[in-house]
Parts: structure tokens; sequence; C-alpha cells
């Protein structure tokens, strides 16, 4: 809750700064930092909670109760939906009030939408791989994960140098051409697939 | 269950692992008893309490608590068992407090005023940190925490290991109490046979993975005695049924399993002072069937 208001306002701070000094032409910029920002905000809490179950022995506490592994899966997927339902509908309506211009709004929409998917895709991952491998194991491979996606826009630099522009192009017809009606039952039907696969990856 | 009145039964259990096998256990409790669970370290005995919390596998076999099977029915024989572990684990950065409400939410039959009082019999500050806790606080509160819902069935793995004498003894009364008292079934298993032989109505030896001995306890040490005789003294046939047979300068010594069914031949040797009978401790016997393996 804490993190989720934390974030509700500095979004919301960042809005009216950037607003007073570019004008609402920025917003586009503002909700790619947001998109980023919901990684972290799902994220930070999943991984922070994981190494403290870890090191506080928390499944072996957990496991003489009488709380079976489903409901522990269940309550931990349940909480990281609820949290990007929350940020996902936030940063619409805030975007939704803040006088996007119609196509940006488009852009704006699908972009929000299609984070909070690979947020929960990504969560969803996390569990998996910390369920079946241990957090410190996974813990790694993530990390090392991260090291090899410093090369990405290297590599994007390499082959798209002379036609960055192009590449943009591609992208915004992209997200001017997802279906956001078909993104959420799909990134919904997804995670709780990956849910109930941790769920006996647990048990 | 085959018979109604067990409040455990475990057939042909077992469990492998690289190296270790439980292989075909069979054990029964009946209400009200205490059965302690005896070997060394390694014999099996945390797998096969695991077993029965369903925090391991079986492989094969059936093992039935309260009539229901751990692998499909873990939350409602949990619901009904209190289990103190080797190790304790608590979130070390919450309170005793914060502990004990987290963990009566799990609980249909929470009783406050149970873990309340507890507390104040153990002597556990309600705002210490789970962390600041020594080991025998540790164990005191795990106990307070398996007994304020008011279990059925304990379930207790080396539940002494470490403890220093005096809480140790403390912690054996307890338990005896809660059987004696309140009709609580209890298993406990552990290496130091002092604690059984304070505590069980009943014992089982767990030997490399098999149950090689399963008995009262008052039948088992009424049967199993050490026979020192003079040379002459006993038939032979006596002699080579003892174990643990060592010569010494007064003559020799064995350990028998069937004193009962030997005693009256022996009862001449004995009134001439040549034969002599001494009770043997579970720790003998142990060392008789870890030989004997």
């Amino acid at each position: 809750m804490v993190y989720f208001i934390g974030y509700c306002g500095f979004i919301l701070i960042l809005t009216a700064i950037l607003r007073m000094a570019l004008g609402n032409n920025q917003v586009v910029l503002l909700v790619l930092i947001s998109g980023v920002l919901i990684l972290m905000l799902v994220f930070g809490p999943v991984f922070f909670n994981e190494q403290y179950e870890e090191k506080h022995k928390g499944y072996d506490f957990l496991d003489i109760l009488p709380v079976s592994a489903g409901e522990i899966v269940l309550a931990k997927f349940g909480l990281v939906l609820v949290t990007v339902v929350a940020i996902v509908g936030y940063l619409l309506l805030l975007f939704s009030v803040s006088n996007v211009a119609p196509n940006d709004w488009i852009l704006v929409r699908s972009y929000i939408l299609m984070s909070g998917a690979g947020c929960l895709f990504f969560a969803a991952l996390s569990y998996l791989g910390i369920f079946s491998l241990g957090y410190t194991k996974f813990a790694m491979i993530v990390m090392s994960f991260f090291v090899l996606l410093g090369f990405v826009p290297i590599l994007i630099l390499k082959f798209y140098r002379e036609n960055m522009d192009v590449l943009i192009e591609n992208i915004l017809t992209f997200l001017r051409h997802v279906n956001w009606l078909a993104v959420i039952p799909l990134a919904l039907i997804g995670y709780l697939s990956l849910m109930f696969v941790a769920i006996k990856v647990k048990e | 269950m085959d018979n109604p009145e067990n409040i455990l039964e475990l057939q042909s259990v077992q469990k492998r692992y690289r190296g270790f096998a439980l292989d075909g256990i069979s054990l029964s409790l009946p209400q009200g008893y205490i059965l302690g669970l005896i070997g060394p370290n390694g014999a099996g005995k945390t797998t096969t309490i695991k077993i029965l919390m369903n925090m391991v596998k079986r492989d094969g076999g059936n093992v039935q608590v309260f009539g229901l099977d751990p692998k499909k029915n873990a939350k409602q024989i949990k619901n009904k068992v209190g289990f103190l572990g080797e190790e304790q684990q608590f979130y070390g950065n919450k309170t005793v407090a914060w502990t004990g409400k987290f963990v009566s939410t799990f609980y249909d039959n929470w009783d406050t005023n149970t873990f309340q009082s507890l507390l104040s019999s153990f002597q556990i500050s309600r705002t210490k940190k789970t962390s600041e806790l020594s080991k025998g606080m540790k164990v005191r509160f795990s106990l307070a925490l398996a007994l304020s819902h008011h279990p059925e069935l304990l379930i207790l793995d080396e539940p002494t290991a470490g403890l220093d004498p005096v809480i140790r003894r403390n912690v054996l009364e307890l338990l005896r109490k809660k059987s004696k008292n309140e009709g609580k079934s209890v298993i406990i298993s552990s290496h130091i046979t002092d604690d059984i032989m304070r505590t069980a109505d009943l014992v089982a030896f767990l030997i490399e993975g098999k149950i090689v001995l399963t008995s009262e306890k008052d039948e088992l040490l009424s049967n199993w005695k050490r026979i020192h005789y003079k040379k002459g003294a006993l038939d032979i046939d006596i002699i080579k049924s003892l174990t643990r047979r060592k010569d010494h300068a007064f003559g020799s010594s064995g350990v028998t399993d069937r004193y009962l069914e030997i005693k009256d031949s022996l009862a001449q040797g004995i009134t001439e002072g040549v034969v002599k009978i001494e009770s043997v401790n579970l720790d003998d016997i142990l060392i008789s069937l870890v030989k004997g393996v």
C-alpha cells in the first residue's frame, strides 16, 4: 500500500512538473517512464518478499501451518494482480484527464496496458522460477539477464542506426493497432495459467 | 483406518533418497498414548514425521492421520496437529505477539487465552523479537504455538535437542501432562533415549530406514535384561541367545530380549548367587539393535 501510494504521488508530481516545463506534448515521455516504473513497483516487492521468505525460511514455517501451497501461491499472485490492476487503472485515469491528443491517447492506452500485461507475465515467471530454483539461484539468473539486457540498446543502435525513425514508427504502428480489448483477457488468462503451473510446482 | 482407535497409522511406507530409503515402515498410535520413535541420526525419523505432516511426499505405502491421507487432506490434519520441529523457524524481525497473531489466523480452534497463559508460564515476553529468543525460549514458544489450538495430536521431532536439562525436563513434563490429563496423543522422535524413557508409553526403534522393534515401553523393559553369569551357570542355548556378550574377570554377561520367557530357568542360579539380573535402558536396547542390523 505504501509503495502504491508513493508511486501514485510520484507520478502525479512528475506529471505536473513535466506539464509546467514542457507542455502537454511531453506526456508520452511520461507514459514511457510510468511503464518502466510499473515494472519496478511490482518487481521490487516480489523480490524483496521472496528474499525475506528465504532469509527467515518462511516457507518452512508456513509448511507446518494448516495452509496449502495452493493458497500461498494464490495469495502471492493475487497481490501482484491487485497491484498491477490498481496501477494500470490509476495511470489510465490520470492520462485520460490529462488532455492527451486523441492520437496519442491510443498509444498511451496500448502502452500502459501492454506494460501491465508484461508485468504480470514477468511476475508470474519470477514466482515460477523462485518456486522451482529457490530465490538465490533465480536472482542470479535474473541479474545475468539484466546484464544481457544492457546490450539490447547497443544491438538496436547497430542494426537500426540508419533508420531509427523506421523502428520507432514500427513500434508506434504496432501500439496503435494493438487490440487493447483483447490484451486484458489474454493477459489474465496467461497469468492465471502460469499461476496454476506455479501451484503444481510449489506442491 | 483399520483400527478406529488409532489416531495414526502407517503401512509399508516408503521413501527413497539417494543413499537412503525408508523401507516399508509400519506404525500405529492409539489415542491418548505417547509413542517414542527412537533411532540413531540418519535413521529416517525426521522423514517419517515429515511424511505424517505431508512436508515430504511418500513414494509408496499408506498413511492415515485421523483417518485421513496427509497427501490429500494436509490442511485438515494440520488443523488438529501441534508440530514442533528440530529447528524452530520464525520471521526473525517479528515479535512474539505478532507471530502468535499471524499463526492464529490459520487455525479454526485457536485459543488466545491459552496462548497468553502459556507465554506467561513459559516466561516469554510478548514484545521480544523472535530472533532475540534463546534456543530454549524458541522451543517453548513453538510449544506454546503448537498447543494453543488444542491439537488432538502432537508431533515432535527431536524437540529437546540442544536444550539444557532443566528446560528439557519441563518440556517433557508438560507433554506427559497433556497426554495423561487431556488424552492427547503424542509422537516424539529422539535419539536421546532418556527423553523417550521419561515420556513414552510405546516405543518404536527405527534403524537404517526400517522399524526393527515396536513394543509397549514397560513390556520392552521387562523383557530386555542384562544377565551376569558365572561359567557353567547358564544353559548353552540361553548363552547363545544373548547379545552383546562380554567376558570379564568375574564371569560373563550378555543381553536378553526374552527375560520373562527364561526367567524360571534362571531362578536357581539367582538363588545360588551365580546369576545376576540387571535392568537395561533404551540406550542399551538401541545399541544392541544397531549392532544386530
